[in-house]
Protein backbone atom coordinates (compact mmCIF):
# COMPACT_ATOMS: atom_id res chain seq x y z
CA UNK A 1 0.00 0.00 0.00
CA UNK A 2 2.58 2.14 0.81
CA UNK A 3 4.46 1.91 -2.11
CA UNK A 4 1.58 2.83 -4.39
CA UNK A 5 -0.11 5.39 -2.36
CA UNK A 6 1.96 8.87 -2.23
CA UNK A 7 1.15 10.10 1.63
CA UNK A 8 4.22 11.56 2.23
CA UNK A 9 4.22 15.26 3.53
CA UNK A 10 6.54 16.34 0.78
CA UNK A 11 3.73 15.37 -1.86
CA UNK A 12 1.49 16.81 0.39
CA UNK A 13 3.42 20.29 0.67
CA UNK A 14 4.29 20.61 -2.92
CA UNK A 15 0.52 20.08 -3.63
CA UNK A 16 -0.88 22.13 -1.03
CA UNK A 17 1.24 24.96 -2.05
CA UNK A 18 -0.56 25.60 -5.18
CA UNK A 19 -3.72 24.37 -4.39
CA UNK A 20 -4.53 26.48 -1.87
CA UNK A 21 -4.28 29.40 -3.98
CA UNK A 22 -6.38 27.24 -6.75
CA UNK A 23 -8.85 26.57 -4.56
CA UNK A 24 -9.56 30.24 -3.46
CA UNK A 25 -9.83 30.73 -7.22
CA UNK A 26 -12.18 28.36 -7.99
CA UNK A 27 -14.78 29.56 -5.41
CA UNK A 28 -14.42 32.85 -6.88
CA UNK A 29 -15.03 31.33 -10.48
CA UNK A 30 -18.24 29.48 -9.03
CA UNK A 31 -19.63 32.34 -7.16
CA UNK A 32 -18.83 34.59 -9.46
CA UNK A 33 -19.94 32.81 -12.36
CA UNK A 34 -23.14 33.26 -14.38
CA UNK A 35 -23.51 33.08 -18.55
CA UNK A 36 -21.00 30.69 -19.53
CA UNK A 37 -20.82 28.81 -16.29
CA UNK A 38 -21.78 25.88 -18.16
CA UNK A 39 -18.52 26.16 -20.10
CA UNK A 40 -16.45 25.87 -16.41
CA UNK A 41 -15.55 22.41 -15.33
CA UNK A 42 -16.15 22.75 -11.60
CA UNK A 43 -19.60 22.54 -10.54
CA UNK A 44 -19.49 23.72 -6.86
CA UNK A 45 -20.50 22.67 -3.58
CA UNK A 46 -23.72 20.34 -3.32
CA UNK A 47 -25.36 19.07 -0.66
CA UNK A 48 -23.43 16.36 0.07
CA UNK A 49 -19.96 17.46 -0.43
CA UNK A 50 -18.47 20.51 0.56
CA UNK A 51 -16.00 21.83 -1.43
CA UNK A 52 -14.89 22.14 -5.40
CA UNK A 53 -16.30 19.21 -7.64
CA UNK A 54 -13.68 18.17 -10.82
CA UNK A 55 -14.94 15.92 -13.79
CA UNK A 56 -12.99 13.46 -15.82
CA UNK A 57 -13.71 10.58 -17.75
CA UNK A 58 -11.99 6.84 -18.30
CA UNK A 59 -11.34 5.36 -21.22
CA UNK A 60 -11.80 1.54 -21.28
CA UNK A 61 -13.49 -2.22 -22.83
CA UNK A 62 -17.10 -1.95 -22.35
CA UNK A 63 -19.41 -4.82 -22.04
CA UNK A 64 -22.44 -5.18 -23.46
CA UNK A 65 -23.67 -8.00 -20.81
CA UNK A 66 -22.26 -9.35 -17.46
CA UNK A 67 -21.44 -13.22 -19.40
CA UNK A 68 -19.24 -11.35 -21.74
CA UNK A 69 -17.93 -9.47 -18.53
CA UNK A 70 -17.27 -12.43 -16.72
CA UNK A 71 -15.72 -14.21 -19.85
CA UNK A 72 -13.39 -11.96 -20.41
CA UNK A 73 -12.11 -11.67 -16.58
CA UNK A 74 -9.45 -13.71 -15.03
CA UNK A 75 -11.61 -14.03 -11.54
CA UNK A 76 -13.43 -12.83 -9.09
CA UNK A 77 -14.47 -11.60 -5.63
CA UNK A 78 -17.46 -11.74 -3.68
CA UNK A 79 -17.07 -9.35 -0.95
CA UNK A 80 -18.51 -6.76 1.46
CA UNK A 81 -17.34 -3.06 1.37
CA UNK A 82 -16.11 -1.90 4.94
CA UNK A 83 -14.85 1.65 4.38
CA UNK A 84 -13.97 4.20 1.25
CA UNK A 85 -11.22 6.52 1.61
CA UNK A 86 -9.80 9.11 -1.61
CA UNK A 87 -5.71 9.28 -1.75
CA UNK A 88 -3.37 9.96 -4.51
CA UNK A 89 -2.36 6.62 -6.36
CA UNK A 90 1.21 6.98 -8.29
CA UNK A 91 2.26 5.64 -11.27
CA UNK A 92 5.23 3.31 -11.33
CA UNK A 93 8.14 3.13 -13.97
CA UNK A 94 9.93 -0.10 -13.41
CA UNK A 95 11.72 -2.38 -16.44
CA UNK A 96 13.05 -2.77 -19.35
CA UNK A 97 10.24 -2.71 -21.39
CA UNK A 98 9.63 0.41 -23.44
CA UNK A 99 6.12 0.14 -23.54
CA UNK A 100 5.44 -0.48 -19.99
CA UNK A 101 7.76 2.01 -18.65
CA UNK A 102 7.48 4.32 -21.28
CA UNK A 103 11.28 5.90 -19.35
CA UNK A 104 13.39 2.94 -20.06
CA UNK A 105 16.13 3.76 -22.05
CA UNK A 106 15.89 7.27 -22.17
CA UNK A 107 18.40 7.30 -19.34
CA UNK A 108 16.59 9.03 -17.13
CA UNK A 109 14.91 8.65 -14.06
CA UNK A 110 11.31 10.09 -12.98
CA UNK A 111 11.89 13.58 -10.62
CA UNK A 112 10.09 13.69 -8.09
CA UNK A 113 7.81 16.85 -9.39
CA UNK A 114 7.19 14.09 -12.20
CA UNK A 115 5.89 11.65 -9.90
CA UNK A 116 4.12 13.86 -7.90
CA UNK A 117 2.22 15.14 -11.21
CA UNK A 118 1.55 12.19 -12.68
CA UNK A 119 -0.30 10.59 -9.50
CA UNK A 120 -4.46 10.82 -9.65
CA UNK A 121 -6.71 10.75 -7.46
CA UNK A 122 -8.73 7.53 -6.57
CA UNK A 123 -10.56 5.80 -4.05
CA UNK A 124 -9.04 3.07 -2.11
CA UNK A 125 -12.19 0.81 -1.17
CA UNK A 126 -11.48 -2.03 1.42
CA UNK A 127 -13.11 -4.94 0.78
CA UNK A 128 -13.59 -7.99 3.22
CA UNK A 129 -13.75 -11.38 1.16
CA UNK A 130 -16.33 -13.24 1.65
CA UNK A 131 -16.05 -15.73 -1.37
CA UNK A 132 -13.65 -16.25 -4.51
CA UNK A 133 -13.98 -17.10 -7.55
CA UNK A 134 -10.40 -18.06 -8.69
CA UNK A 135 -8.40 -15.69 -6.62
CA UNK A 136 -5.38 -15.34 -4.97
CA UNK A 137 -7.39 -14.49 -2.12
CA UNK A 138 -9.40 -16.30 0.79
CA UNK A 139 -12.65 -15.54 2.56
CA UNK A 140 -11.72 -13.15 5.23
CA UNK A 141 -9.12 -11.66 3.90
CA UNK A 142 -9.25 -7.76 3.41
CA UNK A 143 -7.83 -6.30 -0.07
CA UNK A 144 -8.26 -2.70 -1.50
CA UNK A 145 -9.78 -2.44 -4.54
CA UNK A 146 -9.09 1.17 -6.50
CA UNK A 147 -11.51 3.27 -8.41
CA UNK A 148 -10.94 6.55 -10.14
CA UNK A 149 -11.71 9.73 -8.02
CA UNK A 150 -13.00 10.44 -5.41
CA UNK A 151 -13.10 12.79 -2.82
CA UNK A 152 -8.94 13.81 -1.51
CA UNK A 153 -7.65 16.71 -0.24
CA UNK A 154 -11.00 18.79 0.18
CA UNK A 155 -11.58 18.31 -4.18
CA UNK A 156 -14.18 15.75 -4.99
CA UNK A 157 -13.12 14.33 -8.64
CA UNK A 158 -16.03 12.30 -10.70
CA UNK A 159 -15.28 10.62 -13.59
CA UNK A 160 -18.26 10.34 -15.69
CA UNK A 161 -19.58 6.62 -15.30
CA UNK A 162 -17.80 5.55 -12.49
CA UNK A 163 -20.21 4.74 -9.17
CA UNK A 164 -19.51 4.63 -5.70
CA UNK A 165 -19.63 1.43 -3.79
CA UNK A 166 -22.10 1.57 -1.07
CA UNK A 167 -20.04 1.24 2.41
CA UNK A 168 -21.56 -2.08 4.08
CA UNK A 169 -22.85 -3.71 1.07
CA UNK A 170 -22.00 -6.88 -0.59
CA UNK A 171 -21.07 -6.71 -4.02
CA UNK A 172 -19.29 -9.66 -6.70
CA UNK A 173 -16.49 -7.47 -8.33
CA UNK A 174 -15.12 -9.30 -11.38
CA UNK A 175 -10.68 -8.10 -10.83
CA UNK A 176 -8.00 -6.59 -12.80
CA UNK A 177 -4.83 -6.94 -10.82
CA UNK A 178 -1.50 -8.19 -11.85
CA UNK A 179 -0.17 -9.58 -8.71
CA UNK A 180 -2.75 -9.57 -6.45
CA UNK A 181 -1.64 -6.39 -4.84
CA UNK A 182 -2.92 -3.32 -7.11
CA UNK A 183 -6.89 -4.01 -7.48
CA UNK A 184 -9.07 -2.96 -9.90
CA UNK A 185 -12.80 -3.48 -11.19
CA UNK A 186 -12.96 -4.18 -14.72
CA UNK A 187 -14.61 -2.17 -17.07
CA UNK A 188 -13.80 0.54 -14.04
CA UNK A 189 -17.74 0.47 -12.35
CA UNK A 190 -19.40 -2.44 -15.32
CA UNK A 191 -17.30 -5.20 -12.86
CA UNK A 192 -19.35 -4.66 -9.81
CA UNK A 193 -22.03 -5.95 -8.89
CA UNK A 194 -24.24 -5.45 -6.26
CA UNK A 195 -26.01 -8.20 -4.23
CA UNK A 196 -29.68 -7.68 -4.92
CA UNK A 197 -32.56 -8.58 -2.88
CA UNK A 198 -33.96 -10.06 -5.73
CA UNK A 199 -31.51 -12.71 -5.58
CA UNK A 200 -28.45 -12.76 -7.60
CA UNK A 201 -26.04 -9.65 -8.62
CA UNK A 202 -26.59 -6.69 -10.35
CA UNK A 203 -23.96 -4.04 -11.93
CA UNK A 204 -25.13 -0.19 -12.71
CA UNK A 205 -25.93 -0.66 -16.23
CA UNK A 206 -28.43 -3.16 -15.16
CA UNK A 207 -26.56 -6.54 -16.20
CA UNK A 208 -27.49 -9.65 -14.03
CA UNK A 209 -25.78 -12.65 -12.67
CA UNK A 210 -25.77 -15.35 -10.40
CA UNK A 211 -22.52 -16.51 -9.05
CA UNK A 212 -23.51 -20.42 -10.89
CA UNK A 213 -23.25 -17.92 -13.96
CA UNK A 214 -20.47 -16.25 -12.58
CA UNK A 215 -18.43 -19.05 -12.34
CA UNK A 216 -19.39 -20.41 -15.22
CA UNK A 217 -18.48 -17.65 -17.58
CA UNK A 218 -14.77 -16.71 -15.43
CA UNK A 219 -12.32 -16.80 -18.02
CA UNK A 220 -13.81 -18.81 -20.65
CA UNK A 221 -13.81 -17.03 -23.48
CA UNK B 1 -23.94 31.24 -28.62
CA UNK B 2 -24.32 30.34 -25.46
CA UNK B 3 -28.27 29.79 -25.43
CA UNK B 4 -27.31 27.55 -28.05
CA UNK B 5 -25.16 25.58 -26.55
CA UNK B 6 -27.26 25.27 -23.67
CA UNK B 7 -30.09 24.53 -26.49
CA UNK B 8 -28.14 21.75 -27.33
CA UNK B 9 -27.37 20.34 -24.45
CA UNK B 10 -31.24 20.12 -23.35
CA UNK B 11 -31.71 18.63 -26.48
CA UNK B 12 -29.11 16.14 -26.86
CA UNK B 13 -30.17 14.89 -22.73
CA UNK B 14 -33.66 14.86 -24.20
CA UNK B 15 -32.84 12.65 -27.20
CA UNK B 16 -30.94 9.87 -24.52
CA UNK B 17 -33.29 9.59 -22.52
CA UNK B 18 -36.08 9.10 -24.99
CA UNK B 19 -33.92 6.64 -26.37
CA UNK B 20 -33.30 4.96 -23.10
CA UNK B 21 -37.24 5.16 -22.28
CA UNK B 22 -38.03 3.78 -26.06
CA UNK B 23 -35.73 0.88 -25.70
CA UNK B 24 -34.33 2.03 -29.87
CA UNK B 25 -30.72 1.51 -29.48
CA UNK B 26 -28.13 0.44 -27.06
CA UNK B 27 -26.99 3.52 -25.25
CA UNK B 28 -23.98 3.05 -23.40
CA UNK B 29 -23.59 4.37 -19.21
CA UNK B 30 -22.48 7.73 -19.63
CA UNK B 31 -23.33 8.09 -22.77
CA UNK B 32 -22.90 12.03 -23.84
CA UNK B 33 -22.02 14.34 -26.44
CA UNK B 34 -19.90 16.73 -24.48
CA UNK B 35 -18.21 16.32 -20.96
CA UNK B 36 -18.39 20.00 -19.52
CA UNK B 37 -14.98 18.89 -18.43
CA UNK B 38 -12.56 19.79 -21.27
CA UNK B 39 -10.59 23.45 -21.88
CA UNK B 40 -12.58 26.70 -22.71
CA UNK B 41 -10.96 27.22 -25.89
CA UNK B 42 -9.59 25.41 -28.61
CA UNK B 43 -6.07 26.47 -28.50
CA UNK B 44 -4.13 24.05 -26.07
CA UNK B 45 -0.66 23.32 -25.35
CA UNK B 46 0.05 20.01 -23.38
CA UNK B 47 2.78 19.70 -21.40
CA UNK B 48 4.65 16.13 -21.16
CA UNK B 49 7.55 14.64 -20.19
CA UNK B 50 9.60 12.91 -23.09
CA UNK B 51 9.34 8.99 -23.31
CA UNK B 52 10.71 6.27 -25.17
CA UNK B 53 10.60 6.07 -28.58
CA UNK B 54 7.64 3.69 -29.24
CA UNK B 55 5.46 6.27 -26.81
CA UNK B 56 7.07 9.72 -28.40
CA UNK B 57 6.05 8.13 -31.67
CA UNK B 58 2.44 7.19 -30.75
CA UNK B 59 2.00 10.64 -28.73
CA UNK B 60 3.04 13.03 -31.48
CA UNK B 61 0.27 11.78 -33.37
CA UNK B 62 -2.07 12.21 -31.16
CA UNK B 63 -1.19 15.49 -30.49
CA UNK B 64 -1.58 16.55 -34.32
CA UNK B 65 -4.85 14.38 -34.94
CA UNK B 66 -6.81 17.12 -34.03
CA UNK B 67 -4.93 20.42 -35.39
CA UNK B 68 -7.20 21.65 -38.10
CA UNK B 69 -10.49 20.79 -37.52
CA UNK B 70 -12.67 23.92 -37.65
CA UNK B 71 -13.83 26.27 -39.95
CA UNK B 72 -13.87 29.91 -41.08
CA UNK B 73 -14.35 30.79 -37.54
CA UNK B 74 -11.74 29.00 -36.64
CA UNK B 75 -9.39 25.69 -35.96
CA UNK B 76 -8.42 23.64 -33.15
CA UNK B 77 -4.93 23.88 -32.01
CA UNK B 78 -3.05 21.35 -30.02
CA UNK B 79 0.34 21.85 -29.50
CA UNK B 80 3.59 20.33 -26.69
CA UNK B 81 4.59 23.01 -24.45
CA UNK B 82 7.85 22.18 -22.65
CA UNK B 83 7.15 24.61 -20.22
CA UNK B 84 5.19 22.72 -17.00
CA UNK B 85 2.34 25.68 -15.41
CA UNK B 86 0.20 24.50 -12.42
CA UNK B 87 -2.38 25.90 -14.87
CA UNK B 88 -1.48 23.91 -17.78
CA UNK B 89 -2.19 20.80 -18.97
CA UNK B 90 -0.44 17.99 -18.38
CA UNK B 91 -0.02 14.75 -20.11
CA UNK B 92 1.56 11.63 -17.91
CA UNK B 93 2.36 7.46 -19.45
CA UNK B 94 2.94 5.21 -16.91
CA UNK B 95 2.02 1.86 -15.74
CA UNK B 96 -1.10 2.33 -13.72
CA UNK B 97 -3.88 0.04 -11.13
CA UNK B 98 -7.15 -0.47 -12.95
CA UNK B 99 -8.62 -1.51 -15.72
CA UNK B 100 -8.69 1.66 -18.18
CA UNK B 101 -6.36 2.61 -20.67
CA UNK B 102 -6.66 6.28 -20.50
CA UNK B 103 -8.36 9.24 -18.26
CA UNK B 104 -8.54 12.57 -17.99
CA UNK B 105 -9.62 15.15 -15.28
CA UNK B 106 -9.67 18.32 -14.65
CA UNK B 107 -6.87 20.03 -11.68
CA UNK B 108 -8.00 22.21 -8.93
CA UNK B 109 -5.66 24.27 -10.39
CA UNK B 110 -7.15 24.95 -13.25
CA UNK B 111 -5.68 22.58 -15.90
CA UNK B 112 -6.64 19.23 -17.05
CA UNK B 113 -4.46 15.78 -16.53
CA UNK B 114 -4.32 12.86 -19.41
CA UNK B 115 -3.24 9.35 -18.31
CA UNK B 116 -1.71 6.77 -20.25
CA UNK B 117 -1.78 3.45 -18.86
CA UNK B 118 1.00 1.28 -20.10
CA UNK B 119 0.25 -1.97 -18.22
CA UNK B 120 -3.51 -2.64 -19.97
CA UNK B 121 -2.30 -0.95 -23.45
CA UNK B 122 0.59 -3.13 -23.22
CA UNK B 123 -1.67 -6.30 -21.65
CA UNK B 124 -4.39 -5.82 -24.63
CA UNK B 125 -2.41 -5.62 -27.60
CA UNK B 126 0.74 -7.13 -29.33
CA UNK B 127 3.87 -5.55 -30.07
CA UNK B 128 2.58 -5.02 -33.94
CA UNK B 129 -1.19 -3.69 -32.74
CA UNK B 130 0.22 -1.73 -29.44
CA UNK B 131 1.32 2.05 -31.12
CA UNK B 132 -2.15 1.88 -33.05
CA UNK B 133 -4.01 1.28 -29.62
CA UNK B 134 -1.65 3.63 -27.84
CA UNK B 135 -2.51 6.47 -30.23
CA UNK B 136 -6.16 5.79 -30.07
CA UNK B 137 -6.36 6.02 -26.12
CA UNK B 138 -4.07 9.14 -26.19
CA UNK B 139 -6.39 11.18 -29.10
CA UNK B 140 -9.19 10.07 -27.47
CA UNK B 141 -8.01 11.71 -23.89
CA UNK B 142 -7.47 14.77 -26.34
CA UNK B 143 -10.87 14.36 -27.37
CA UNK B 144 -11.81 15.28 -23.35
CA UNK B 145 -9.70 18.09 -23.30
CA UNK B 146 -12.04 19.67 -26.28
CA UNK B 147 -14.90 18.63 -24.21
CA UNK B 148 -16.26 15.55 -25.94
CA UNK B 149 -18.06 12.93 -23.60
CA UNK B 150 -17.78 9.48 -24.21
CA UNK B 151 -20.23 7.55 -25.76
CA UNK B 152 -21.98 10.03 -27.58
CA UNK B 153 -24.05 6.98 -29.90
CA UNK B 154 -24.02 5.62 -33.35
CA UNK B 155 -21.98 2.59 -34.12
CA UNK B 156 -19.24 1.56 -32.00
CA UNK B 157 -16.71 2.44 -34.93
CA UNK B 158 -18.63 5.80 -35.57
CA UNK B 159 -16.84 7.84 -32.96
CA UNK B 160 -12.89 7.71 -31.45
CA UNK B 161 -14.96 8.88 -28.17
CA UNK B 162 -16.67 5.48 -28.20
CA UNK B 163 -15.42 3.00 -25.05
CA UNK B 164 -16.14 0.09 -27.78
CA UNK B 165 -14.82 1.20 -31.02
CA UNK B 166 -12.27 -0.81 -32.23
CA UNK B 167 -9.05 0.79 -30.96
CA UNK B 168 -7.29 -0.58 -34.29
CA UNK B 169 -8.86 0.97 -36.69
CA UNK B 170 -10.83 3.92 -34.89
CA UNK B 171 -7.56 5.65 -33.63
CA UNK B 172 -8.24 9.59 -35.42
CA UNK B 173 -11.61 12.01 -34.92
CA UNK B 174 -14.45 10.61 -36.93
CA UNK B 175 -17.00 12.83 -39.02
CA UNK B 176 -19.02 12.75 -35.46
CA UNK B 177 -16.32 14.15 -33.71
CA UNK B 178 -14.82 16.78 -36.09
CA UNK B 179 -18.54 17.95 -36.00
CA UNK B 180 -18.91 18.29 -32.24
CA UNK B 181 -15.57 19.44 -31.54
CA UNK B 182 -17.05 22.63 -34.72
CA UNK B 183 -20.10 22.85 -33.05
CA UNK B 184 -18.79 23.42 -29.49
CA UNK B 185 -16.32 25.85 -30.28
CA UNK B 186 -16.54 27.35 -33.77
Amino acid sequence: MSLITISSSQYKMWRKSSAIGAVAIVILMTGCASEGSSDLPITGSTTEFQGPILQGAVDYQSYESGEELARASRYAIVGKTLSAEGTWLQSKYEGDDPWLNPLAGTGREPSAQELALAATPITANSVEIIESLGSPFEAGDVVEVFTPGGNVDGVRYEFAGVTEFEVGAEYLFFIDGEDGTQLGVIAVSEGAFKKSDAGGYVNEQGHHLTLEEASRYLGNQ
Amino acid sequence: MIFLRRFRSVFSALAISVLLISGVGVVPAAAATYCSCGMPTATNSIYRPSYSAPWEAGLISAFSAWNGIGNSKGTVKISRTYNYSTQGNYMSVGTNVGSWYGRYYRTVEGGSHIQINTRTITNATTTSSRPTFARSTATHEIGHLLNLGDNPGGTANSSLMNHNRNRLIIYSPQSKDRTNVINHYF
